[in-house]
């Protein structure tokens, strides 16, 4: 705040809490976006683990306050204590385990039910890479549909090459697809239309969408703070709360609005 | 009574059942053993937090005391004075034999298999836990004039003399339970050999003599190397040098020579203090073991880790499944842990301990923390420390709900508070939550928190001096740390700082002190002198009495989160508001747990296998849910479970309760047909969720939907559809609906029909009313004073003060009337007042209570009707069936109905008959009395008693019925009669309460209160709504 001239942006914190599954691939995702690296063998967390990173938008710094859970079932009555205060969350999952897209639900539906109101939620299927030689086939393959799916989400360039040499060896390839994907790329995203979500598949290993996770976060932080604050000035509090410095609120105003509409062009600095 | 409460009281009961049984007395009659109670709520692991709040017996604070496994009972005590002798060494040390001459005073103490000896006053002086089979021969020595004294040789040489202190009775005593131990002990000594060959203390001493013995004797001698950690192959962590692991190891073999060794060993103040400055490598798997009493467990238990270990070799389990995804993942950066041998070994040790102990089965951390012990110790060892981690050091820290954890952190909380109240306050103020740092610490015994070489010296300790150890630490960082800390506002920063703190402990404490040997003190000593000399009052009392203090509000807690979660993860009923819910899940775990109480007391022998086993499958599978418990109910528990909610369900009927009797009742079909109907994977039991959605058909309001759930209930469902139902069946049904409108029969219960008629009695007696009021203004005197006194009792009833006093008012003005003709008035307005309440409640009372028994008769009778008439429309209407009968129900109503047969045609034998859905339907819409019981009275009845019953434990005696049964009179009242209730609240306040006072001394019963009647009138009236336009 100090040097408004030189560097007009403001820095937000925003706390930001992983859960999932054990062995989806949270720790890894905090790994990749914090340091870039990517450990084959990371150690399962206990409790909890905490890292900072900045995210530098167009017009806005956030800094992200990463609390990283330990995903094994008994640890969930420990979740409470760091998903309290959390302004946005990643429910992750691991594309290859159904059983932990089933469970990434369940964490969606307590965060919903317990976690601060307005909480940000993305939903993360992780481990891409696993399954990225086929990436047409994100439909759980059963093959009278197999065309359909394609034509669906036809948005992948190189659906149609694919679906050529996929028909070439028809069996081999759907063994593979079953055993590396079980949950569906539409799985997902329906269950992000329905709650409300953002949704992204990722991969640690390679970094491919892991940034974007966070940004997409990140330029939604700004949206929600000035929505409270339109509220704020609507109910005719002329005084910010919020802010210690004066008039400075508006102008954060503006320019959040300004950073959504700019979602493309943000870039992590980091 | 909240659920928790009574899960509590039961855990608490349980606790004291274990332990009985463990100490082998004979626990009188099965009281409060309540096994599975505590495996409810703990997540069952054996032993674990009930140490903490448990009445202990005699042989409970001996086993605790010693570390001595469950089998070991206190046989005898005494005092002594100790003496040591070693044997005298070809070439060794020249030092005299140890304290030769010192005598140490203290209490000898013998079990099965353990001859204890403890100093007295300090135990730290001298103490020993001596294996019986270790003893090579006693002796009794030569005694002197009053001393009787032994002198006991062990297998390697040293020889312990022992004065007993006491009447000679007592020593004698002594001396013949020491005699008979050790005869019974002999069949063991051969067990010995092959487990002295897994130690290296042994083997190192061997190979000493045996050097000698090869100089003297030509005869050269092999001795196998014990199997060593993985330490030994892959190199131990940290500089052997730096850490002067030669120097160490000469002094423990020095020690170990003169006191004994592994399993012989006696614990001088040298013993703490070698400890204390950390261990040697080689040596540390051992001394581990040693020290916190895991090589007892492994001797007497020699061979059952491989024995599990071939028994589960190709099975598979959810633990399994869990323990793989962490292989690659424990301590990964120790060479080790990247070969397969580390891995091999690590997979091992946790699924045989999974196996070993499924209720804990494995829990993350527990993979870093025997990835450590792996490093120094063979995998028996590793898995017997395991073992006492689980059971005795870190006490339900690895469960399923790991409340062990979660009750640590609160009592380390606690500590900090006490100890640095400033530090305390500001992250309080800071809303900074100490477990979110401290968590990890504790649950992987600071193995993670920092570099190796420094966790194993806590490590060290930790198996030396328990628990404590861990909170002492914990207290010194967070005091080493405080000024730091102090300037902090976030819990971020706080594990940021305390991070960089544990990287930094090989730094100097000091670094700016001029004085060199200061500068030289490193960050890891400084947190030990803190430790241990600072916190040198946090005691094992002081940990298990705050563990106790606090045990209350976590198990609260856990079993809150448990409730949301469940209740939250249930698929939505329809019918039932959250609140509803809740009541439905504390009743149906109430039930749950009730039926196991009375199982397990009925037969001790068999706790639930089959149930438990069940349960466990579920768990399994359902990997999704996060609960405290899986819990299923059977068909007793079911019918308990549903008489706390079912107003026609006698509780006292032992017909439905206890399975021989079962079989002749109305309702036993009935119920039956209901629970296999919710039951709808047919697994023999339901679960939550099976009784959630099938209450919810059962409250379902909707005519339709109500009726077509009944039909349900008796027609044979194939392939979807409903088949049409016989004649048996048919009866089976009538039987069934006058099961159901019992209470309504009886008059336990009013019906809405029945109520528009009490209604329209309230409508005239408050038009009476209100004639009186006007009638009185003009008449005050004339009142018929006889009767009014004849209703006081009921005013008393009416618990209210003011009314009470109102009598007394009144009382006063009648004997002043009748002491002058002249009318005073003392007290003008409030004796009218007084005068018209007494008098709405007084003349025509008697009248309408009559009139009410009159509409309940009716009631009674059209019930009564509309069964009968119910089979006859049946018949009616019933189309005859040429194929034959499938299904026969009825073996033993056959005389019935044979009688039955002769009085109606239509239910002759030799012409099946059958109805389907759509008829049941014409014929329940026929009767109105029917089509009312299934769109509100039935469904109604059961939301009442939900939102009611909140005391509805299933004891018997209970007033919830009758108090129910009144409520649905007021219920119905203002349910269908809106119009009245408000006319009844405008035109006077007190007419309400009075109306209220006049039923509830009609239904002989106290009455609901008033906030709970006005949810469900809404609810209610919203619900006929609904009706009307669905019809």
């Amino acid at each position: 705040m100090d040097s408004q001239s030189t560097a007009p942006r403001p820095t937000t914190s925003v706390k930001l809490v992983l859960l999932g599954e054990a062995a989806v691939g949270k720790s890894s995702l905090v790994l990749r976006f914090v340091s870039n690296e990517f450990q084959e063998n990371k150690e399962p967390t206990i409790g909890a683990a905490f890292l900072t990173q900045k995210c530098s938008l167009a017009n806005k710094t956030i800094k992200f306050e990463i609390w990283d859970t330990a995903g094994q079932e008994r640890f969930a009555s420990l979740a409470p204590m760091y998903y309290r205060n959390a302004q946005s969350a990643l429910v992750v999952y691991d594309i290859t385990k159904p059983n932990s897209f089933i469970k990434a639900r369940h964490w969606v539906n307590e965060l919903k039910a317990q976690a601060s109101p307005g909480i940000i939620i993305a939903l993360v299927g992780n481990k891409l890479d696993l399954v990225e030689e086929d990436t047409n086939n994100t439909s759980s393959s059963n093959d009278a549909d197999h065309e359909d799916d394609e034509t669906e989400h036809s948005d992948n360039v190189e659906d149609t090459t694919n679906a050529i040499t996929e028909d070439a060896s028809d069996s081999d390839s759907d063994v593979e697809t079953q055993s590396a994907r079980c949950v569906a790329l539409q799985e997902g995203e329906k269950l992000a239309a329905e709650e409300g979500l953002l949704f992204f598949e990722t991969s640690a290993k390679t970094g491919l969408n892991v940034r974007d996770v966070f940004l997409a976060i990140a330029n939604k932080i700004p949206d929600e703070a000035s929505k409270r604050r339109g509220n704020g000035l609507l109910a005719g509090s002329g005084h910010n709360g919020d802010s210690d410095a004066n008039g400075l609120p508006n102008h954060d105003g503006r320019i959040s609005l300004d950073a959504s509409n700019a979602n493309g062009t943000g870039a992590c600095a980091c | 009574m909240p659920f928790f409460e009574v899960l509590k009281n039961r855990a608490q009961s349980q606790i004291n059942a274990l332990l009985d049984k463990n100490s082998g007395n004979v626990n009188p009659a099965g009281q409060n053993n309540n096994h599975i109670h505590a495996q409810l709520l703990s997540g069952a692991e054996s032993s674990g937090f009930n140490n903490y709040k448990r009445t202990l017996t005699k042989d409970d604070k001996f086993r605790e005391q010693f570390n001595l496994a469950d089998d070991q009972t206190l046989i005898a005590d005494i005092n002594a004075e100790i003496g040591f002798v070693t044997a005298p060494l070809p070439d060794g040390p020249n030092k005299p034999s140890v304290d030769q001459q010192v005598l140490y005073s203290g209490k000898l103490f013998l079990s099965e298999s353990y001859l204890i000896f403890i100093s007295a006053n300090e135990p730290r002086v001298c103490s020993f836990t001596l294996p019986l089979l270790t003893i090579k021969r006693v002796e009794r020595l030569p005694s002197k004039a009053y001393v009787f004294a032994l002198s006991i040789q062990i297998y390697h040489g040293l020889t312990y003399s022992i004065q007993f202190i006491g009447l000679k009775s007592t020593c004698d005593r002594f001396c013949a339970a020491l005699k008979n131990q050790l005869k019974s002990n002999l069949p063991l000594i051969k067990t010995m050999k092959p487990f002295l060959n897994t130690l290296y203390s042994e083997y190192l001493i061997n190979m000493i003599e045996l050097k000698h013995h090869d100089s003297t004797s030509a005869q050269p001698t092999t001795i196998e190397t014990p199997v060593a950690g993985l330490g030994q192959i892959f190199k131990y962590p940290g500089d052997a040098r730096k850490l002067r692991d030669k120097s160490k190891m000469r002094l423990w073999l020095e020690y170990l020579q003169t006191h004994g060794r592994n399993l012989t060993i006696i614990k001088q103040a040298t013993f703490y203090k070698l400890i204390r400055v950390g261990l040697p490598n080689r040596l540390r798997g051992e001394l581990w073991e040693l020290s916190s009493g895991s090589m007892y467990l492994r001797l007497s238990n020699q061979g059952e880790y491989d024995r599990i270990l071939q028994e589960n070799k190709d099975k598979h389990s959810y633990a399994i499944e869990e323990i793989e995804k962490d292989l690659n993942r424990s301590l990964p950066e120790y060479p080790a842990y990247q070969s397969s041998e580390g891995i091999e070994r690590l997979r091992r040790v946790l699924t045989v301990y999974s196996w070993k102990n499924p209720d804990v089965g494995y829990c993350q951390a527990m993979n870093i923390v025997v990835a450590a012990l792996l490093i120094y110790m063979s995998e028996e060892q590793a898995f017997w420390c395991l073992n006492n981690l689980c059971d005795r050091l870190l006490p339900g820290y690895y469960s399923r709900t790991m409340y062990g954890t979660l009750l640590d952190q609160k009592v380390f909380e606690s500590l900090v508070e006490k100890t640095m109240p400033i530090l305390w306050n500001h992250l309080d103020k800071n809303d900074v939550q100490l477990s979110v740092v401290s968590l990890p610490w504790f649950l992987s015994i600071f193995v993670n928190s920092m570099p190796l070489v420094y966790a194993f010296r806590i490590v060290d300790i930790f198996f030396l001096e328990g628990p404590k150890t861990l909170f002492q630490v914990a207290l010194a960082v967070l005091r080493i740390n405080g000024e730091e800390l102090l300037e902090i506002s976030d819990d971020g920063a706080v594990i940021s700082v305390l991070k960089n703190y544990f990287l930094t402990l090989d730094l100097s404490a000091h670094p700016k002190s001029p004085n060199e040997s200061l500068r030289s003190i490193t960050r890891f000593q400084e947190l030990m002198v803190v430790a241990f000399k600072e916190f040198s009052g946090i005691s094992e009392e002081m940990i298990v009495e705050l563990r106790a203090k606090h045990q209350d509000k976590i198990l609260e807690g856990i079993e809150t989160f448990a409730k949301r979660n469940q209740i939250r993860s249930l698929l939505k009923p329809k019918n039932f508001t959250s609140e509803q819910l809740s009541i439905v899940y504390d009743k149906f775990y109430e039930a749950v747990l009730s039926t196991r109480e009375l199982d397990y007391q009925l037969d001790q022998k068999i706790p639930l296998k089959k149930d438990t086993h069940h349960n466990r499958e579920k768990s399994d599978s359902d990997a999704v849910s996060t609960t405290a418990h899986h819990s299923e109910m059977d068909e007793i528990t079911f019918y308990k479970f549903l008489s706390t909610l079912a107003d026609w369900i006698d509780i006292n009927d032992p017909s439905l309760f206890e399975p021989s009797a079962r079989g002749d009742s109305d309702g036993d079909d009935f119920l039956s047909r209901l629970f296999h109907n919710f039951d709808t994977e047919k697994t023999g039991y339901l679960s939550l969720q099976n009784v959630v959605d099938g209450l919810d058909k059962l409250v379902e309001t909707d005519l339709l939907s109500s009726i077509n759930h009944f039909f349900e209930l008796y027609s044979p469902c194939v392939e979807g559809k409903l088949h049409k139902v016989n004649r048996d069946t048919i009866l089976r049904m009538s039987e069934g609906l006058l099961f159901l409108t019992k209470p309504w029969r009886e008059g336990e219960k009013l019906d809405t029909i029945s109520m528009e008629q009490l209604e329209d009695l309230d409508q005239k007696r408050l038009q009476q009313l209100s004639l009186m009021e006007s009638f009185e203004e003009q008449n005050n005197d004339s009142l018929d004073n006889e009767d009014i006194i004849g209703h006081d009792d009921i005013l008393f009833d009416d618990n209210d003060g003011k009314s009470i006093k109102s009598v007394k008012s009144y009382k006063s003005t009648k004997s002043a009337q009748t002491s002058s003709s002249i009318s005073p008035q003392p007290s003008g307005s409030r004796s009218k007042q007084v005068n018209s309440n007494t008098n709405a409640d007084g003349k025509p009372s008697a009248d309408f209570k009559r009139d009410e028994e009159n509409i309940l008769h009716e009631q009674s009778a059209r019930y009564l009707s509309a069964v009968s008439s119910f089979i006859q429309r049946c018949f009616e209407y019933a189309t005859p069936e040429k194929e034959e009968v499938l299904i026969d129900l009825s073996d033993s109503n056959e005389d019935k109905e044979q009688e039955i047969c002769n009085n109606n045609v239509a239910l002759d034998p030799s012409h099946p008959l059958s109805i389907d859905l759509a008829t049941f339907r014409m014929v329940i819409l026929a009767d109105e009395t029917l089509e009312m019981f299934f769109s509100k009275s039935l469904p109604l009845s059961m939301l009442a008693n939900l939102n009611n019953s909140r005391q509805g434990l299933l004891g018997i005696d209970n007033p919830t019925r009758f108090k129910n049964t009144l409520k649905d009179v007021f219920d119905g009242l203002v349910t269908d009669g809106m119009r009245v209730a408000n006319e009844v609240k405008r035109r006077i306040d007190d007419g309400a309460k009075n109306t209220k006072g006049r039923s509830s001394s009609q239904g002989n019963n106290n009455h609901g209160d008033d906030d709970d009647e006005k949810v469900v009138d809404e609810d209610v009236s919203q619900k006929d709504r609904d009706l009307l336009e669905d019809l």
